[in-house]
């Protein structure tokens, strides 16, 4: 049976703390402006071992 | 007008949206295309901005066979710049364009034994910690790439710190995810073990620039 791409991306199990880790430290890096800020402090490279004790610091979705 | 970029693509964008809600532009770059968001400012750091990212990029899977994530937070002044910011990488993109057709990630983290924080007493120790961790690592990942190996296109390894050992990501055919987690919890202890995804392939692109 053909599988439907869309259908297999939706399905994944993401933690933030995962999300994090993929969305922040891996992807393609090409020269442009980078800003990152977390609660007012300027961040430009996360590793999921650091953020066992940063990720309180990622601003809740209501504010 | 800045733009925001999600991922480079195979194809144009059909039918995604950004951050914002923005229909995705998919702006030639060569053989392939941006994937990206006219947007005034960078998204700040938070929970709702990382998992719209995120979303972005897998919306793009729909339409695209080929979809190679861009990091969070990078942005451009407009379609000059983005051309002549990408441009310079115009073959490493397209050859990891190629590398991920029709394929998916999955990540893998293995955790063990804490290494001593404590300053190592002499060079000897200091060597003989690092022969350890070298050791504990290696055991740790040959059973799962035996678990695993027929399943996996590509497959990049991370070191970690602390209780992580390591992190694997395993580049498999989109829709053998289930095949990839059925596989690990059947041969592989649960202890000490996370496995993740599919997630679109963030670990599979070059790492240039900045």
């Amino acid at each position: 049976m053909a599988v439907v791409a869309r259908d297999l991306l939706e399905e994944a199990d993401a933690s933030l703390l995962d999300v994090i880790d993929h969305v922040l430290n891996k992807g393609v890096v090409v020269r442009g402006e980078l800003v990152l800020a977390v609660a007012g402090v300027d961040l430009v490279y996360l590793r999921l071992d650091a953020l066992f004790c940063a990720a309180d610091r990622v601003a809740p979705e209501s504010a | 007008m800045k733009l925001y970029l999600y991922a480079f693509t195979d194809r144009p964008t059909a039918g995604a949206h950004g951050l914002w809600g923005e229909p995705l532009l998919g702006v030639p770059v060569g053989r392939f295309f941006a994937a990206c968001g006219p947007t005034a400012d960078a998204p700040a750091v938070t929970a709702t901005a990382l998992r719209g990212h995120d979303a972005a990029i897998r919306s793009l899977a729909g339409s695209c066979q080929s979809v190679l994530p861009v990091r969070f937070g990078q942005l451009v002044e407009g379609e000059r710049a983005l051309r002549e910011a990408v441009q310079p990488l115009a073959s490493e993109i397209e050859g990891a364009l190629a590398r991920v057709a029709g394929c998916e990630q999955m990540t893998v983290r293995l955790f063990g034994e804490e290494a001593s924080s404590a300053p190592a007493a002499s060079g000897t120790e200091h060597l003989l910690r690092l022969r350890e961790r070298t050791a504990r690592r290696a055991a740790a990942l040959a059973p799962l790439r035996q678990t695993v190996a027929h399943l996996c296109v590509d497959e990049r390894v991370e070191a970690g710190t602390g209780r992580l050992l390591l992190t694997v990501s395993h580049l498999v055919r989109r829709g053998r995810s289930r095949d990839y987690r059925a596989a690990l919890e059947a041969a592989v202890p649960p202890a000490g073990i996370t496995v993740s995804g599919p997630w679109a392939p963030y670990a599979f692109g070059p790492e240039v620039g900045l």
